[in-house]
């Protein structure tokens, strides 16, 4: 069981988009795939789920070989597309059976997967609006329904929830990770917080290269977590952040005061013992500890590391 | 094969209708077409005052000229446009099968525009002595000219994602093969020969004057045949 990428290249006929990608996914899951605009993302989807064939290296699929021509392998992705296409003359539900009949699914079991979909991706109102008609919110739901409905194993979606407002993407946030219980999942999006809430293990490609493959867990103990920390106390925020650097060492350290109250934004490995310091140099020198916590913004901070100096160049 | 197993072909042609039954432009062809074709029927059988449907076929291998560009130029150019052939090509559909529900779409709709010219045939045997044989061989030979034609439709569809470029190249390539036999009076010898095989509109006669000749049968079914796998050897070269 799983996917694995092993060594695949995309060459176009002016750029390589995607340049030696190695990696595989064993256990379900829900991986993050980021990467700047440019730097290769849905051109390796495309080659995953058969659309475009690699230059080299190969895609396996449950140790089977995929690509354009393994058709019979297809029916166990689920793909939607960045720019998510719909045949928009049809209403849902026609759309809906038809994605699932053409993935193979058993016609025993349509009803109840469209069945499914709908109650789980809120299409209910719709399904017998012709899809022209809908709003981009539910177009988009449409498409994450497409790629569901046939219950397959492994789960490509592109920016799955761009279009959709806060409580929708709850609701997919939800399903996505429920799904991930038993399939693997390869999800990209740009929305970090969304890859922290979301995901188990997060990948980065820059300008085609593999630049990033931890897990979430790692990220956030890592030498460049990010640890937010807010005192209540009358000094300024310079002399605190000072202190901090000395006091504990770490990579680094700012501050700024707001309101009697100086935010504090430590680089440094997350652990038990680092917080604990942290503590103990608030109670020495008189700052009231007001909050403590490992920042959603350490992601950011690999991701700009790692992925600077691009430019949109190449294949998207 | 494995994917045999599935009814991929009927799917994808049930899609393909019912598309084509939502959106008003095969309606407005078919309108039109028919309109056209009726008008001059009846002036021509007014005119003429012959019990024959040959006129009729005549202009309908003329009208096909710009009618089949205009049902086929949607095929594969608006699944271009709107980015749903990777929809398509990522589901488990072979690419024959892909081809094969565009072509018989298009064909069935072709199709379903002739059957009320079926109406012109009553009429003219009501009116006198029609000749029956060749009546239907004149359909027959629409029908395969049909083929052909929605064979070169779909595969300029498959150039381009522009629906006016597809209608103008696919214009373009039947245009050719419907002027070939007219341009016989400027060469001799073998090269008047070949140009009249080539023309459509040659072995389209030749079903309407009533015989089924094998050559006829040849000639289309090799013109659909070349054009199909053109279609796929450029969807093949397309994604690779």
């Amino acid at each position: 069981m799983g996917l694995e990428i092993r060594g695949v290249t995309k060459s176009f006929v002016s750029t390589t988009a995607v340049d030696n990608l190695t990696f595989r996914l064993d256990v379900p899951s829900v991986v993050g795939f980021l990467g700047p605009n440019g730097a290769g993302k849905t051109t390796t989807m495309r080659m995953i789920t058969g659309f475009l064939a690699p230059t080299m290296g190969e895609i396996l699929v449950d140790g089977e070989k995929a690509g354009i021509d393994n058709t019979s392998l297809k029916s166990k992705i689920g793909y939607l597309p960045e720019s998510n296409p719909l045949y928009t003359e049809l209403e849902v539900h026609e759309y809906l059976k038809f994605a699932a009949e053409l993935s193979g699914l058993d016609p025993a079991r349509i009803g109840e997967r469209l069945k499914f979909v709908v109650e789980r991706c809120g299409l209910k109102d719709v399904l017998y609006d012709p899809i022209y008609r809908l709003s981009k919110g539910y177009r988009q739901r449409v498409g994450l329904a497409q790629a569901i409905i046939h219950d397959p194993q492994i789960l490509i979606l592109d920016e799955p929830t761009s279009g959709l407002d806060p409580n929708q993407v709850v609701g997919i946030r939800d399903l996505i990770s429920e799904l991930a219980k038993e399939k693997f999942v390869i999800l990209s999006t740009h929305i970090l917080s969304e890859v922290q809430a979301l995901c188990d293990r997060v990948l980065i490609i820059n300008k085609g290269k593999l630049v990033l493959d931890a897990t979430i867990d790692q990220l956030q103990h890592s030498e460049t977590a990010v640890l937010d920390v807010s005192v209540k106390t009358g000094m300024g925020a310079e002399e605190v952040a000072d202190v901090f650097m000395k006091g504990l060492a770490p990579a680094g350290c700012s501050g700024k005061k707001s309101g009697g109250i100086v935010s504090l934004r430590i680089r440094a490995k997350d652990t038990e013992e680092f917080r604990e310091r942290v503590f103990e140099l608030c109670v020495s020198r008189g700052y009231k500890l007001l909050e403590m916590s490992n920042s959603a913004s350490d992601l950011e901070n690999v991701f700009r590391e790692l992925t600077l100096g691009t430019n949109e160049a190449g294949q998207e | 094969m494995k994917q045999d197993k599935n009814n991929s072909l009927s799917v994808l042609l049930r899609k393909e209708l019912l598309i084509s039954l939502k959106t008003p432009s095969a309606y407005v062809v078919i309108i039109v077409f028919l309109l056209i074709s009726g008008y001059m029927f009846a002036e021509g059988l007014y005119l003429s005052n012959v019990a024959t449907l040959r006129p009729f076929f005549s202009l309908t291998g003329i009208l096909f000229l710009f009618f089949i560009p205009a049902l086929t130029m949607r095929s594969f150019s608006e699944e271009f446009r709107s980015g749903t052939l990777e929809l398509l090509v990522t589901h488990p559909v072979s690419r024959s099968r892909l081809i094969a529900a565009k072509l018989l779409a298009s064909y069935l709709i072709v199709v379903a525009s002739l059957v009320p010219t079926m109406f012109y045939f009553i009429v003219v045997a009501s009116l006198g002595n029609i000749d029956f044989g060749a009546s239907m061989a004149g359909y027959i030979g629409l029908l395969f000219l049909s083929a052909g034609y929605v064979s070169a439709g779909v595969f300029a569809s498959s150039l381009t994602q522009n629906q006016v470029v597809a209608f103008i190249i696919a214009l373009f390539i039947l245009f050719i093969f419907f002027i070939a036999d007219k341009v016989t009076a400027l060469t001799t010898g073998s090269m008047a020969y070949v140009l009249q095989y080539a023309s459509s509109d040659f072995h389209l006669s030749n079903f309407y004057k009533g015989a089924i000749d094998l050559r006829d049968v040849i000639y289309f079914a090799g013109v659909t045949f070349f054009f199909s796998s053109m279609t796929s050897k450029w969807l093949e070269l397309k994604f690779k």
